[in-house]
Parts: C-alpha cells; structure tokens; sequence
C-alpha cells in the first residue's frame, strides 16, 4: 500500500529503524517500508508491505510496541501514524 | 576477531585497480581500533602507500572512499562519506566529505572502504552489488553531466531509487577544483578529488548492497540515539536550520563581517542589498519539499527548489549551503537573488567545486577591475563585478579548460603563478587552494582555517562557537575549557579552541556524523562523549573521550606529516592570505579592525606549543610523534630533515 507524503525529506531512516525492529540490525531488505522518490513533485512516496516478498517482512504497526519504531525517528510522525493506521485498519478489513 | 564477532562495522576493504583490473578484500580490522574509520584509516593508507615521489594525477596515486564508521544506522547526522587521496591543489593531503546515501549502500554491501588504484585505459565506472564487482565500460557517459549521468544510469539499472557518485566535465578535463558529486546536488567539495577520479579515467560508481550491520549492545544504542535526537530541539539553531538551511547565517555573518565582497575587498554586502539578496527569503519564496539523508536530526537541510520566474524561471534543483551565497554570490557582487542556485546547480553538473570556481573567478574579476587583464586575456569577456552572466560562462570555460578557463581551472594561486603581474596579492588562498573564509573578524574561524591541513577549510579545526549568545557560555567553557569562548576578537583562547574542535571534527568525520549535528554548531547537540558512547555501543569496544582525542591527534599528526613529505609547506604558510593579514576591514560593525601581527604569531606560537609542534617551522618533534605511537613517521621525517 502506497501513501502519498509531501511532508517527507527522504531522509529515510524510519527505514533503518524498521529494519531494526524486525532483525535487531539495519539493513536496507529487512524493512516492511519503503521511501520512494517521485518525480518532480513535492515529498515522498511511503510504501508499507503488506505481505511477506522474500527477506521482506510484512508490516505489522509493530504491534509489540506501543508506537511504532518508525514514528520514533521521524520528524513528521504524525502524519506517518495516520498512515500506518490506515495501512493496518485496511489490512484488517481485507482480511 | 573474526569478521562474524565484528560490530557496525561491514567489516571489508574493497581495493580495486583499474590499470590490470585486480579485485581484492581485506579487513577493516587492521585498521579500524587505530584509525576509527573513513578519513582516519584514509589516511594511514595513504601515508603507508603513497611514496614521495607521486603526483597527483599518477596511476600510483590512490583515491579512497570510505563511509562513516555509524553510517547505515539511525544515530543521529550518520551519513557522511569521505573520499581522501594526495590532491592536486595543494599537493598534498585532500579530503572532503558528503551526505550520501552511497555511504550506507557501500557498508551494506560489506565494505566500509573503497581503495581506487591505477588508471582505466578508458573511461569506466564501477557497478558494486554486495560481492559482484564489475568494471564496465562508460564510454557512453563520458563527457555528461553528473545529472545526465545519474539519469542514464538509473534507466539502465532499471532502477529509480539507485544512488550513485560521479564526476562531470570538469573531474574529467582534470580542471584542479574538480570535485565528486553524489546523485545530483551533494558533492564531495575542496581539494580537487574529482580530478584525482578523472584522471583515473572512473566516471562513475553505483553501490547496492543487501547485508546488515550489527550493533554489540542494541538496546542502548538506540535508546541513546532517541535521546540524542530529543536533544536538538533545544538548539538554539535548530529552527533556523530547519526553516532556512545553512543559509539562516546570512544576516549573522553580514553583522561580523564575515563575507567576502568582491574578492575579500568588503567583508559586508552593501546595505542597501541585503533585502533584495536576503537568501533565506529566496528559499521561503521557492521551496517546494525538504531534502534529508539518513540520520538527520532536523528533518533536512536540504531544500528543493523550483524556480518560477527570473532568469532561471524553470530550474528545479536542490537549495546551496550558505558557502555558495559568500563564494559565488557576493564574492562575485551579484546582485540576482536567484544566481546563487543556478550558479550552485552548474557547478554539481560539471562536477566544480563552488569554491575553487568563486576563488579563481574572484581573483580574474579583480585582475580585470584593476587593468592586470583585459579582453585579450579573457577571450573577450568583460570580467564585471555582478555580471552573471560571464560567471555562469566562466564556470563552464574552467569545467572544459576552455581558452581562459584553462588558466582558472589551475585554481586561483596556480593560475596567478602562470600570469604574474603582480596579480598573486589577488589570489586568497592557503596554502595554494582557494580561500573560502573570511578570517578578519573571527580569531578561532581564522586559526582554524590557516592551520587546517587541507588548505584552507572550516570543518578540520575552526570553531563557530567564538559567535554563540551568552545564554550558553557556560556550556562554552565547559566543552572547551577556556573563560573566554564567546569572544571572536580575542586571540587568547583560541589555540585551545581550535585544537578541541580539530578533535570532534576528525572523530565527526571518522563517524561519519555530520558537523551540523554536533557541538561543532550547537551547544545542545552531540558532544565528543556522546559520539564516544555511541561508538563504545556500537562496537562493544569500550572507548574514552581521552582516547578519541588521542586517535585525532594521531591522525591529525599523520595528515601534517603526509604534508611534509609531499610539499614544501612550513609555518609561512599557516598564515592568512596577504590581504586579509594586511588591510583593515573596510566597512561594516567591525571597520577598522585588522589583524595584530604579533599577537598572531603568539597565537599561533601557542598553538604549536599545544599541538608539541616546532614553533619556528611547525613541524612535529620526535617526542611528539612517538608519544602518539608514530616512530616510523619520525624516522620518515628525520630522513628529510623536517622533524622539529
């Protein structure tokens, strides 16, 4: 599921943390999200992966946690929690 | 050790010779509990390897990038990268960092340095993916833009999210300010490392990588690293920043005459300018999104920017840091508000430095103004102060050595050299690399920038703190451990200062921690004991604050003795360019104001005291070097008479 965020610098290190969160080390193929450029418009594209694609974790909101390990490391992490709970309401829905 | 016990670092040296295509790894062990990481071990390479008798542009000569040893983690401004190699503006030690998202990609592809040898018979890039390394032909991109090249690459990869360095026209023309730029608006600056990648005939590289990087006590680390980042709210730089860049310093430095008008000859833009050329009511007017790297603590100090009307209507392209607005803008007295990011974008395409592009621009501009040149020099240009245009052109003729650029592509102290006519008391510079800084005015920024031992600079040593409120001297004296921090026109204090500072930003730069995050800018941001806990987690290897000044010095050391064997330099050139040692500051808060000769000299007498350097040539003593561990450097040095 892709989310549109005009807010995002890109800095991209919810990505790291993510990866964190799910293998207790950073690497780039363990986050279930994704920072994806867009072409001369405003922002990012958040990209949040709803089901397992090789080493790639799905995203679960991080359900162990009280906030999300992305939130803690972003600037703008209100608008990312929105995101993620839109992300999991859609996810459950589906279901 | 073996590599499976090692923490954050990838754990792998990548050395790759273009002259036979030999691949080979070694570890990072060898060097990373000395050396700490990127510049740090760069330089033992490059001391080690690098005899006296290579020249810049020799196949022998090496370029090495290395990521910061935190990069490709969440700690807070980790994501700088380095590229070191003997230089061909000074002729000796070049290095310069940037903020990249290669840095990470190199450590997640299992390598923490990459060590370029030899010279490709034909132009080439390197594709890295984890263990897959190719030389490939770049035929096809030699001669384009940093941009066209980025563009050609991400449609050839496939791949719209691939980063990559490269070099433009100017790093391949061997024009000697060249410099290496990341993706499209983040460049490797200073020291001419772009044309040291040109003449190895190596465009470009793209790193992809998909391993990890494992922290020895994770749960700290990254609680330490929330805590930290909570922190820079509190700094009192902390909006600005984030709402105006670098370029928030503007009006700060127009009060303490810190800009270089006219080549030096002003240090304020003229009043009646500075609302037209404010550069933080240029950014305001035309953002359209920020633009961070992994780690940033602000959110980003990047801005793009589209441009909607003027004379560059059209131009979407990153904002400059500060040092372009004083280098190109005012140096050049142009007075469109909007040059500075036009002249910033040319400069990231043809991969030139901004400075070495404003220092030599600068001293033609005043040649031409006071009848040392004239149109038969410059190809018929008309060098005007404020006129754009012929800027924008001489930019390109340095890129391409074209007619008169190939005198300004030498750099301002080379080309004044080749000229004569007296015209050297026009070329600002240290140690023959274009001055960027302003040092009348700001006594720890000065002996910063006249010591550094790249050439001039403002990141291996100078302080910006001599400027902060007295609301935090207290936090002053404590991170320097001086009475008197704030006072910019003191010298007493500042060869204290400034030795502090050559620590934390060579443990910065080894950490790849970014300076703007660091106590470097604020005195809420992390300090040198932070940046110790972070590492001591990180690797499990319990590290002191004592220590890290210890590996600075260390190499700190190592670079000033790679200077001595590869040039001439000694105390003479640890001073100001003549101009700014010799006439007052015209106008301005601070008229009148010059510098005190033998209160320099003082300074810089305890300077070297501090540093156990000879104070009649400023070289290391024997007991220096060997209270540093450094016995073969003073033998090295001993051979050539130059241990002090």
């Amino acid at each position: 599921m892709i989310f549109n965020m005009p807010e995002c610098g890109g800095c991209k290190t919810c990505e790291l943390a993510c990866s964190f969160y799910h293998s207790g080390k950073f690497s780039l193929i363990m986050s279930s999200m994704k920072i994806k450029r867009k072409k001369n418009e405003r922002g990012f594209l958040v990209e949040f992966i709803d089901k397992k694609e090789g080493s790639i974790p799905p995203c679960d909101g991080c359900k162990k946690l009280d906030e999300p390990f992305c939130l803690q490391y972003c600037h703008k992490k209100e608008i990312l929690r929105k995101m993620i709970k839109e992300f999991i309401n859609n996810k459950t829905d589906s279901k | 050790m073996n590599n499976d016990d090692l923490y954050l670092y990838a754990g792998k040296i990548l050395r790759i010779n273009l002259s036979d295509g030999k691949i080979s790894i070694e570890s990072t062990l060898k060097y990373a509990k000395d050396w700490i990481g990127s510049s740090g071990i760069a330089i033992k390479i490059l001391y080690d390897e690098i005899k006296p008798w290579v020249t810049p542009y020799a196949p022998a000569n090496k370029l090495i990038f290395a990521s910061g040893a935190l990069v490709g983690t969440t700690a807070p401004g980790a994501n700088k990268m380095n590229v070191s190699t003997l230089g061909p503006m000074t002729g000796g030690w070049a290095s310069g960092c940037s903020d990249s998202y290669v840095g990470g990609n190199l450590k997640f592809a299992g390598y923490d340095l990459l060590i370029i040898e030899g010279r490709a018979h034909l132009p080439v890039y390197l594709s890295i993916y984890d263990d897959q390394i190719k030389i490939k032909d770049a035929s096809r991109l030699w001669g384009k833009t940093t941009w066209d090249t980025l563009e050609k690459l991400r449609k050839d990869y496939g791949n719209p999210e691939l980063h990559i360095i490269s070099i433009g026209p100017a790093g391949e023309n061997l024009a000697r300010g060249a410099c290496i730029v990341q993706d499209k608006n983040r460049a490797f600056g200073r020291c001419g490392t772009g044309s040291v990648m040109g003449s190895k005939n190596l465009k470009a590289i793209v790193v992809q990588g998909t391993g990890q990087i494992k922290i020895a006590k994770p749960k700290e680390f990254m609680e330490l690293v929330r805590n930290l980042r909570g922190n820079f709210k509190k700094g009192i730089v902390f909006e600005k920043m984030q709402k105006h860049t670098s370029l928030n310093a503007f009006l700060s430095k127009q009060q303490s005459c810190g800009i270089q008008f006219k080549n030096f000859q002003e240090c304020i833009v003229p009043e009646e300018w500075v609302e037209k050329i404010d550069p933080r009511k240029t950014i305001e007017k035309y953002e359209i999104s920020q633009q961070s790297f992994p780690g940033c603590p602000y959110g980003g100090c990047g801005k793009h920017l589209y441009l909607t009307e003027g004379p560059y209507a059209g131009l979407q392209a990153e904002n400059n840091q500060y040092e372009v607005f004083n280098t190109l803008q005012a140096r050049l007295a142009i007075k469109e508000p909007t040059f500075m990011i036009k002249a910033n974008a040319l400069c990231n395409q043809l991969g030139l430095d901004v400075d070495a592009a404003g220092g030599a621009i600068g001293w033609a501009m005043e040649c031409f103004e006071k009848n040392i040149i004239d149109e038969r020099d410059t190809d018929g240009l008309k060098l005007n102060w404020g006129d754009s245009g012929v800027v924008l052109e001489l930019i390109r003729k340095i890129a391409y050595r074209e007619g008169f650029g190939d005198l300004l592509a030498e750099g301002n102290a080379k080309a004044a050299n080749i000229l004569g006519r007296n015209s050297s008391y026009y070329a600002l510079n240290i140690k023959g690399q274009d001055l960027y800084e302003t040092c009348r005015g700001a006594l720890g920024w000065a002996l910063g920038a006249i010591t550094s031992t790249r050439g001039g600079g403002h990141t291996t040593g100078a302080t910006v703190a001599e400027f902060w409120p007295t609301s935090v001297l207290e936090k002053s004296k404590s991170i320097y451990g001086i009475s008197n921090p704030n006072t910019p026109l003191e010298y007493n204090g500042k060869a204290e200062m400034v030795t502090f500072m050559e620590t934390l930003h060579r443990i910065s730069n080894c950490l790849g921690i970014c300076h703007y995050t660091t106590t470097w800018y604020d005195a809420e941001f992390s300090d040198l004991p932070d940046l110790t806990r972070l590492y001591s987690l990180a690797t499990g290897w319990d590290n002191t604050v004592e220590e890290f000044k210890y590996k600075a010095m260390k190499q700190l050391n190592l670079e000033k003795a790679f200077n001595l064997i590869h040039t001439n330099f000694n105390r003479n050139d640890d001073m100001p360019a003549d101009r700014e040692l010799n006439e007052p500051i015209p106008s301005g808060n601070l008229a009148g104001w010059k510098f005190d000769k033998e209160k320099l000299n003082k300074m810089l007498d305890e300077y070297y005291e501090l540093h156990g350097w000879n104070k009649k040539n400023s070289f290391p003593t024997k007991k220096t070097l060997l209270n540093l561990g450094l016995e073969n450097v003073a033998e090295d040095l001993k051979k050539i008479g130059k241990l002090g």
